[in-house]
This record gives structure tokens, sequence and C-alpha cells, in this order.
């Protein structure tokens, strides 16, 4: 009777590989959410002129220019030669803010890299081990959330004389506790999953559980962190550079072109305003992305697309 | 054909080799909050169980939600601190088994989830997921792991192509025949299968259930099978174990069992059951009242006398204890006890509340 019964097992003899379906499926719901849609491009068109920098950039960052001084954008009254206008030492102020991106991208993606690895790792053996190893990291990082950040960083910064580097270790030592907090949170309701346990009876190791039956489960809500994360840091390292303790001239990023450019406010507004809009655009673009990406890689999402999948699919074959 | 079917000696000849052995296994939970009155209290989820499982036995373990059915098999795969009594697993004790040597009695002992939704990996394919206990034991890897996987496959009757898929692409009966693949992956000799078809639809349970039962058979497992209704054991399982709040009641055979039940919370079950046939006259049904009480604060004696239609004075204070009636029939019931065939070995007498029984 049983034989009977299975005779038919009702699956489809060609399953298609599930990558290459996720991937069409995935530009296929960006383009419907045109804020997304608009945030991602943002994105990809400023990460990639930081990476093009030097092709796209019409002149040297660096160079200085006293006659051309203090020059509007194009449709301000100034040239083409200088689109977006000069700044008080004559240097080109698009040129400046490619070279910024690079700056301000470059650390901001450091830092995430770097916190997101401790924080993510931590919060992982917190909320798999539980008892006294979760305790100790979590007081850590209750104790560190206990100071406010930028101070710690400024002083820090200042104690230690300010660097691209240490910048990178302040806010990486600085941003590793949120990680580390959601990502616990995550864990601890998946710690007595039923497949979690069933993978710990087919014997997988707690490193094994951990990367590849938890750290899966939790890629789509950390991702959104990790992008959210990258616009705060944005922010933070714009912040302590416009406060001086950030990145020193002759480099130049977002925050210290802001800072650079604020004596002139009221003679040369684009020095503010457009690197300001740079930073606020980016950050938005981020945000958008973010919270679409969110909402797209929860699975009960994607179970839902699956049924609309499958109901066309009963439309076209009546 | 039918298990069920096999001779009292038959069933006799396989108890002799056990293969576990249970002795007056307790498990207790401190219970947290309940204010001051449940202050240091404990839940007694399984109150002294004795069982043994023959090598091929299978055991059918039935009792209602909240019994410590599913404490009891989750025991016997160590993933329950025990507070009393010992496991025997092939002669070895394993009642204090770490977490270490867990994993390598893992490949000898594994378990059947109750809900094939909430025990596998939406993240792994199917493959991935029947695989795993393969490679972490170390026992395939490459071109013999692909061969390993396409016969556990084929052994559940899915098709090789299932492994390239995703859980969601599966229904219910599916999905618990993956489960049942990881399980046998390691070639265990004894599974312990919490409820494997409750979750399912009643016209899946039939095709899971033999699939079980032939796996069982051609495989010579011995295994646990739980479940709360009496109907859903009655053809897999050699001998059936009824359990009410967190002891044993009632153990034999099946055909003893199902024809002849002792204990009166067994036939209050076995009479709740429907029979799908309106021409056959219903026995009288026993319907019991109330509900079970507090595992918190289990009553003295017999924990069934506060629901039993037969309760004496005896069953308020003494604790019946699981003696054998007839042959291949225990029972821990005062009144069973004394309708007895066979002589019931008479008992130390006990103290209970300090008073001499």
């Amino acid at each position: 009777m049983a034989d009977l019964l299975l005779a038919s097992p009702d699956l489809p003899a060609a399953a298609p590989p599930p990558r290459s379906r996720r991937g069409g499926a995935f530009f296929r719901e960006l383009r419907r959410s045109g804020t997304a849609l608009f945030g991602l491009i943002i994105i990809v068109v400023i990460v990639g002129s930081a990476l093009f920098a030097p092709l796209i950039a019409p002149h040297d960052p660096t160079m200085q220019s006293l006659t051309d001084r203090l020059q509007p954008p194009l449709l301000f009254g100034g040239t083409a030669e200088h689109p977006l206008g000069t700044d008080q030492l004559g240097r080109d102020l698009l040129s400046r803010l490619l070279y910024g991106a690079r700056v301000s991208l470059g650390i901001a993606a450091s830092v995430v890299a770097i916190a997101g690895c401790i924080g993510i790792g931590l919060g992982l053996v917190a909320g798999y081990f539980g008892k006294w190893i979760d305790t100790v990291i979590m007081r850590a990082a209750d104790m560190q959330l206990a100071f406010p950040g930028i101070l710690l960083d400024v002083v820090i910064l200042y104690a230690l004389g300010p660097s691209a580097k240490l910048l990178i270790i302040v806010l990486a030592l600085n941003g590793w506790m949120i990680y580390a907090r959601i990502t616990r949170s995550l864990v601890l309701p998946l710690r007595h999953a039923e497949y979690i346990e069933a993978a710990e009876i087919a014997g997988a190791r707690p490193l094994r559980v951990m990367g590849r039956h938890i750290l899966p489960n939790l890629a789509s809500p950390l991702m959104t962190l990790i992008v959210l994360e990258f616009a705060r840091i944005i922010l933070a390292e714009a912040a302590l550079s416009f406060l001086g303790y950030g990145i020193q001239p002759p480099n130049s990023s977002w925050g210290l072109i802001v800072a650079q450019g604020q004596d002139y406010l009221d003679t040369a507004w684009w020095l503010v305003t457009l690197p300001g809009a740079i930073i606020c655009i980016t950050v938005l673009s981020t945000n958008l992305f973010a919270s679409w990406l969110r909402i797209y890689t929860d699975p009960r999402q994607r179970e839902k697309q699956l049924s609309r999948q499958l109901d066309a699919l009963m439309v076209s074959k009546p | 054909m039918s298990r069920a079917a096999l001779s009292e000696q038959e069933a006799a000849d396989r108890t002799e080799s056990v293969l576990v052995r249970a002795r007056g296994l307790k498990v207790e939970y401190p219970v947290r909050g309940g204010g001051r009155k449940h202050r240091g209290r404990t839940v007694s989820a399984v109150a002294g169980v004795d069982l043994e499982i023959g090598e091929g036995e299978t055991v059918g373990l039935v009792g209602e939600s909240g019994c410590g059915k599913t404490t009891l098999g989750r025991a016997l795969i160590g993933r329950v601190p025990l507070t009393g009594g010992t496991i025997e697993f092939d002669g070895k004790d394993i009642t204090n088994a770490s977490r270490k040597q867990w994993r390598e009695l893992n490949r000898d002992i594994q378990f059947v989830f109750q809900d094939p939704y909430a025990s596998l990996n939406p993240r792994r394919t199917v493959g991935q997921t029947i695989a795993e206990p393969l490679q972490t034991h170390g026992i395939a890897s490459g071109k013999e792991l692909q061969a390993r996987v396409t016969e556990l496959l084929d052994m559940v009757r899915l098709p090789q192509s299932a492994a390239a898929r995703y859980p969601y692409a599966f229904s219910g009966g599916q999905r618990q025949r993956i489960v049942i693949a990881r399980a046998l992956a390691l070639q265990p000799r004894f599974i312990v299968a919490d409820e494997p078809v409750s979750a399912l639809d009643v016209s899946i349970q039939a095709q899971v259930i033999g699939l079980l039962e032939d796996l069982q058979r051609d495989l010579g497992l011995s295994s646990l099978f739980i479940a709360h209704n009496l109907a859903a054991v009655r053809h897999i399982a050699d001998r059936v174990a009824v359990m009410y709040l967190g002891r044993v009641v009632e153990l034999a055979t099946s055909a003893s069992l199902y024809s002849a039940p002792r204990h009166p919370y067994t036939q209050a079950l076995l009479s709740a059951a429907p029979i799908p046939d309106p021409s056959v006259q219903r026995p009288g049904r026993i319907i019991l009242a109330g509900d079970p009480p507090s595992p918190v604060d289990p009553p003295a004696g017999c924990r069934f006398h506060t629901r039993c239609p037969l309760a004496v004075d005896r069953c308020r204070t003494e604790v019946p204890p699981l003696a054998t009636i007839a042959e291949g029939h225990q029972v821990a019931c005062w009144v069973a006890h004394a309708q007895a065939t066979i002589p019931v070995p008479a008992v130390p007498p006990k103290t209970v509340h300090g008073v001499p029984a």
C-alpha cells in the first residue's frame, strides 16, 4: 500500500539550480522597487567613481592655483574647467570629492569589515555557548556602550595622534558591540531550533554548527545591519574629520572638505554644501537599499514570492 | 505479516538481547518563577521509568500531551539531564556520557523529530542535510558521499534530483522522509522517533509509518516510537508502553494490549479512539473527568487515582509497581493486580507520607 502511495512523488524531474533563480529574482524584484533601485544605482555610481577617481578626476586634487581660488560651480557662473568650483586654495572641488570618496568609503568599508568580524564572531559565541561566556562578552559590550562613543574616539585620537589607520581601529573598536548584540539576539531563538539540534545529533561540532547552520540563517538581518552601519561610519568619519581628529590634510575626505570650507560659508557656499550633499545622498541611498534588502532576504517574503511563481505557473498551464 | 501478529514467544525471544535498558529513569525540572508557592519545587516530567528495548524491537510509547513521553525519548538520546536512574546501551552504561562521548554514541543512536518543518535547515539543500552526518564523522567524501546520499534518498523513496533542492520545495511527508534519511545515514542501531507523523496530514501518515516499518524490518533497527494516540503505533510496535504523568502504567505486547488492556487509563484511551465503521457497535465509552493533575504537585499513591473510575483506598496511598500479570503484560494498577491470572509478587510495603501503608 505504501508503495502505491509513494509511486508518484510530486516532484518535477528537473530542479532548476537555486543560485540562478535567486540571482534572476534579485534584479526582477529590485526593478519593482523604485527607491531601492535608485539607492543601488547611486551607490554603484559613487563607489565606481571612487574606484576610478584617477581616470575621472579632471585635476590633481592637491594642486593649488591661487588665481583660480573660490570659483563657483559651472551653473553658478563658473567654468567647465572646474565643474563644481574651487576651494580657497584653488583646488578643484570635483577632483577633491572623488579622491575624498576613496578615503571615506575605504575607511567605512574597513571599519565595517573589522567591527563586523569581531562583533558577529563574539555574538555567535555568546549566543551559542551561553552561560559564563555569554555573560563575559555581553557585559564587555555593555561596558563599552556606556561610554559616549564619539568622545572616546576623540580622546584616543587626540592622545595618540590622528591617522587613517588609527581612525579605522578606533571606529572598529567602538562599533563591534552592535554586531555582537544583534547577532546574539538572533542566535538565541535559533539556539534551540530543531534543525540546530538535529545538526548536533548528526555530529556537527560547535564551529560547524555556528558557521554552517546558524550564520547562514542570520545572513539577511546581518547584511542589513552591515549596510546601515556602513552609512553610520561614513557619518562618524565625517564628524571626526570635521572636528580635526580624523583625516589630516593634504589628504581629503568628505568630512574634512566640509570642515575646511566652513570659514567660507558666506562667500563660497558650495565648499560646504556639495560635500554635505554627497554625504547625505550616499547615506540615504544606502539606507533605502538596506531597508529593501531586509524585506527581500526575509525567508517569509521569499515564500510569498514562491507562491506567486506557482500561481503564475498554474495560470499559464490550465 | 503484521508485526502486531508476532507470537508471544517471538516477542519474548527478542527481549533476550536487550539493546537499550533504562532503569528508574527520572527527569525533574526546577520550577521557574511562579512566586513563593512554587519556589524550590520541581516538575517531575519522568518519575522513575524502567524500559527495555530489545535488538530489532520496536516499542511504542503512548500518552497524552505533557505526560513526559517526549522528555523520556530525549533522555534516551542524551539531550536531557537526568536526575536519577541509569541508561545502558548495548551493555555499556551511558548514563553520564559527556557531550564528546554522545557524539560517538549518536552513530548508533539517532533521533527523528516531530516537526519536519522545523528540523530541516531552510538554508541547506537536501543533499547537504543528508550528507552532514557522513561528513562530520568522516565516513565518506567526494564521489562516495554522493553515492551514499543517492542511496539514502532511494531508501526513503525520493528521486536523486531531490538532493539539489531546498526543503521549502517539499511537502510535509517528503520532508519527514528526508529527516528519516538523515537519521539513517550513520546506520544507527537504535532510533527514537518523537511523534514522527503527528505533524503530518492523516493521508500522509500511513505512508510514512509504512516506510518506517519497512526500513526497520530491512535494517533490523530497534526503535522507540513515541505517539499520542494508540492507533498510530498499533501496527508498527512490537510492544507498547502507556505513560501517564511521568510513569509507565502499562507495558505489554501489542496483541495483548489492544485486545485486553488492563489499566483503566489504557482502557479509556482505547475507548476514545474512533472506529471508522458505523456498523460496529461501540462498547461503552469511558470518559475521564477533569484534566491530568499538575506534575509539580502529583497525587500521592497511584498518579491516576484522581480520575480513575475504579480507584480504591489503597490507590490513594501506595504507588502500584509495574508488575507482570500475564505473559508479556505488565501493569501498574492495584485493581488489575488483584485480578491477575498469575500471582503478582508481593512488594515490600512502602511508606507514604511517613505512614506505613
